[in-house]
This record gives structure tokens, sequence and C-alpha cells, in this order.
């Protein structure tokens, strides 16, 4: 908690020093703007520290890339759809401005169910991706699978991949 | 040579680009996103983000966001919005208010169906709420891209003719600006506190673009998966996201020196550029908003390099 304090008035005290030092002769009379910037800059370090974007979006953690750790683990999302090998799911049908972000949320829901198909929601969730291939494609997917894929440390190839979740169109529910 | 008064940054031709760019960045995101999909998924799959929790905490409003004819109305509700803020700076004033709040809804719905907040709409989306805020005539008395004599003349308020309470366009300009540099200053200090030098000297940056090469993307560019191996090249990322971070922490220096702001303006645009190759990440709405907030006006030479009151008084 003290840590937190402490980076918090960090950031706090730089944003602040930013603002002084460019934009007092604006702040100085327009008590309106003050404020404003007084309760954003105020926010902005706080949302930086906090580390919960579930609760202070949009005030979030800038962190980018920051970590001198890469994650271990990345996910493939493959599909069948016609006869040549499994590719990777086009999401930017669905999400062309942050697909990655919507990836990640396929994963959490397939996540959730611990298990490695049959779940309802996670069923629902891939069929309609499947759907709106079909759609934007024309082909039809007759395999969705979701892949855990392990970094190797020092190494740039590609590490064990682990079947996490898979879907197939049933006889009444396929597309 | 005298630079002329349009190209002074703060001015009034600046502040209307810079309100058009945000505005048409909005239009452009809107109209690229199939927020009719939205309607498919099952319940379970979205969920809030911070304010937004609030709009789709509860069912029954949730469930009507997420219908259908309800994303459409949305959607087209905000493309209208702000093609006529666009079009009407003057008229409409409010409109901006209108195109935030429609914005706001719809960017809500996708971060509830996204595993984590993307941060390339944070900043026009702050960006957006300050000329909501102070988009008045009271900031920004007249908006327009032609010089001041071919102004028309509007019946203004004298309260707001004689207000000398505020500086107008400059200060609105500068808050947009601050949306951009504290966000560039916070991602520098994390990556040094928290990476330390260990990010720059091992191999997070190489794994990273390892890792985002790899994963689906729009952008499909997997050049710099070969390049990495080459080891002077990869030495050479390595410096160069060094220098690229000590510029982020230096962002503020943009108000103060023309010629560290043509400076900065060439390594973040750069920047911006290479994790487009090397890591499938393009930030092309802070890249604009970059260029048309401080790249306005900074190949002039003469007047004051610091962006402010010195501007304002007409000394450049």
């Amino acid at each position: 908690m003290l840590i937190r304090v402490i980076q918090f008035l960090l950031y706090f005290g730089v944003a602040l020093g930013i603002v002084m030092l460019s934009g007092r002769h604006y702040l100085a009379r327009d008590r309106r703007m003050a404020a404003y910037v007084g309760v954003l800059v105020f926010l902005l370090a706080a949302g930086h520290v906090l580390r919960s974007s579930r609760w202070t979006y949009p005030f979030e953690k800038w962190a980018m890339y920051g970590n001198a750790e890469a994650p271990s683990v990345y996910h493939e999302f493959l599909i069948r759809d016609d006869a040549g090998p499994m590719r990777l799911y086009p999401f930017s049908h669905v999400a062309p401005l942050a697909p990655r972000a919507f990836m990640l949320r396929v994963r959490q829901v397939v996540g959730a169910c611990r298990c490695s198909g049959g779940n309802v929601v996670a069923d629902a969730m891939l069929k309609t991706l499947a759907d709106i291939h079909r759609e934007r494609s024309g082909r039809v997917v007759t395999r969705f699978d979701v892949y855990d894929v392990q970094r190797v440390p020092g190494s740039l190839e590609p590490g064990p991949r682990t079947l996490r979740y898979t879907w197939r169109p049933t006889a009444t529910g396929g597309p | 040579m005298t630079q002329h008064p349009r190209w002074r940054w703060g001015s009034r031709q600046h502040a209307t680009v810079v309100r058009t760019v945000v505005l048409a960045i909005w239009l452009a995101i809107v109209a690229i996103t199939p927020y009719g999909y939205y309607a498919r998924f099952p319940d379970e799959m979205s969920a809030g983000y911070g304010l937004g929790r609030l709009l789709l905490g509860g069912h029954p409003v949730k469930a009507v966001l997420l219908s259908y004819p309800v994303l459409m109305a949305l959607k087209w509700g905000a493309m209208i919005a702000c093609v006529l803020a666009i079009l009407l700076p003057n008229r409409c004033r409010w409109l901006t208010s209108v195109v935030l709040a429609f914005v706001f809804v719809l960017d809500n719905l996708t971060k509830s169906l996204n595993g984590y907040v993307n941060h390339a709409q944070l900043v026009p989306f702050f960006i957006l709420v300050v000329f909501a805020v102070f988009g008045g005539r009271r900031y920004l008395p007249t908006l327009g891209f032609h010089s001041d004599e071919d102004v028309p003349r509007e019946p203004v308020p004298p309260t707001l003719a004689s207000d000398a309470t505020v500086v107008p366009y400059v200060s609105v300009v500068w808050l947009a600006g601050l949306m951009l540099i504290i966000p560039y200053t916070f991602i520098a200090m994390n990556r040094l506190l928290v990476g330390g030098f260990e990010v720059f000297h091992g191999d997070a940056l190489l794994d990273y673009i390892n890792l985002t090469s790899r994963r689906y993307s729009v952008y499909h560019s997997s050049v710099f998966l070969g390049l990495i191996r080459i080891w002077w090249l990869a030495a050479a990322l390595k410096v160069g996201y060094f220098v690229t971070t000590l510029f982020e922490l230096g962002s503020a220096g943009v108000l103060f020196s023309r010629l560290y702001r043509r400076v900065w303006l060439v390594v973040i645009v750069s920047f911006h550029f290479v994790t487009l190759l090397a890591m499938n990440i393009f930030f092309w709405e802070n890249l604009l908003l970059v260029l048309v907030i401080f790249g306005w006006g900074v190949w002039t030479s003469e007047g004051s390099a610091r962006l402010g009151p010195a501007d304002e008084a007409g000394t450049l």
C-alpha cells in the first residue's frame, strides 16, 4: 500500500509539474480549467498505479511492453474452413481495431469453463465467430481450436502447443 | 520571413484542425467497427470496465444496449453527429457533447468484449472530452480555417467578448496536447521503474517482437522475425528502444523548444512505424494527433520556440 502511495505521488507530481511549468498562465485566472486539469491529473495518476482497469477505465495503467520478461504463453485460434491445413481465425472481421484484446476475451471465456469442449457459453461464442466467418468469406468452419503456445526462453521458435478447447459444428447447431 | 498567424501554434485554425481531426478519428472508428455483431455473442461474454460497469451492470440495460436495433441506432447516431459537428463547428457546439455521449457508450460496449483495455482509443477519447468540455464560445470563440479577416461577425454576448479570465484557442490546444504528453511520460516512467535496465539490455524486446509477429494481426507483418536474428540489428533495436523511451520521458519538452519538438516528432513518428512493422501495433489515432497537435507550424523558423502565452500575445 505504501509503495502504491509513493508511486502515485511520483506520477502525480511529474504530471502536475508538467502542467504547472507549461500551462500555469492558462490556469492562473481560469478556475474552471484549473479544476478540470487538477481532477484529470489526479485520476490519470491514480488509474496508472491502481492496476485494475475493470474499475478505473478510462483511467488506465500505461505499461506497454515495460516488463523485462515477456509473457511465457500466447494463444492461437485455428480454424479449418477448407481442405487445407488449419489457419488463424481472421479476427479483423469482428474486431478490426483491437483484435488482440478481443482474442484475449475469447481465451478468457474458454478458460473460464475449465474444460476442453462442450461448454454452452464457449460453444455459442465460437459458433457466432464461425457464422460471421461464413458470412464474410463464404467458407464453412468445420473445426475451431484454441491453443496455448509456450515460449521457450532463449529461443525465437515457438514452443509446445497445448489444445485448450475445440469446437465442431453439430448437426443441429452448426453453421 | 514572417510566420502567418494561421500557422501559429494554438491559433484559431490550429484549434479547428485538432477538433476536426479528433472528430474524424472517432467517425472512422465508429464506421469501421462492426457493432451489429455484438448482439450475436452470448450475454456472458461481455463484461464492463470502469464507468462501463454502470451501463452494463444491470441485465435489462445490457440486453437493450446489446440488441441489434439499438447498436445500429447508436452507430448511425454517432456517425451523423460526428459529420454534423465537423461540418457545422460554430452553429451546433453542443454536438461535440452528443458525439462524446455516443462514443462513450459505443466504446464501452466494445471494451466489454475485450480481454484488456486497448490504449489506442484512450488519447482520442480524452481529447474529445476536452473539446466537449471546453468547446463553447468562451474558449473557442469562432472556429474555422479561413483567415481572421474573413471571419463573419457573429453576435457575441459582451460577457464573452470581454472575458479576460480565459486564453482562447491556445489553452484548449495545450490541454489537448497534455492528453498526449502525460501518457507518453507515464509509459516511459513505468518502463524505467518497472523494467529497469534489463528491459533494454535483455531479450525482452526481441521476445515481444517474436510474440507479436506470430500472433494473429490485422497487419500481417512478420518481417522482423527474421531481422531480429541478425545480432547487430537486434542490438540496434534495443538501443532504439532505449532512445525512444528517453524521448517519451521528455515529451513535455515539445512545449518549450521548437528544435526539440522537431527531433521528438521524428523519433516518435518513426517509433510508431517501427512498432507497426516489428510488432503489428499501429496507434494511427495517436500518430495523427501527434502530427496535428505538435507538427503544426513546426517548420517555421521565426518567433518564440515556446508554445504558450508568447504565441498567444502574437510575438511569433
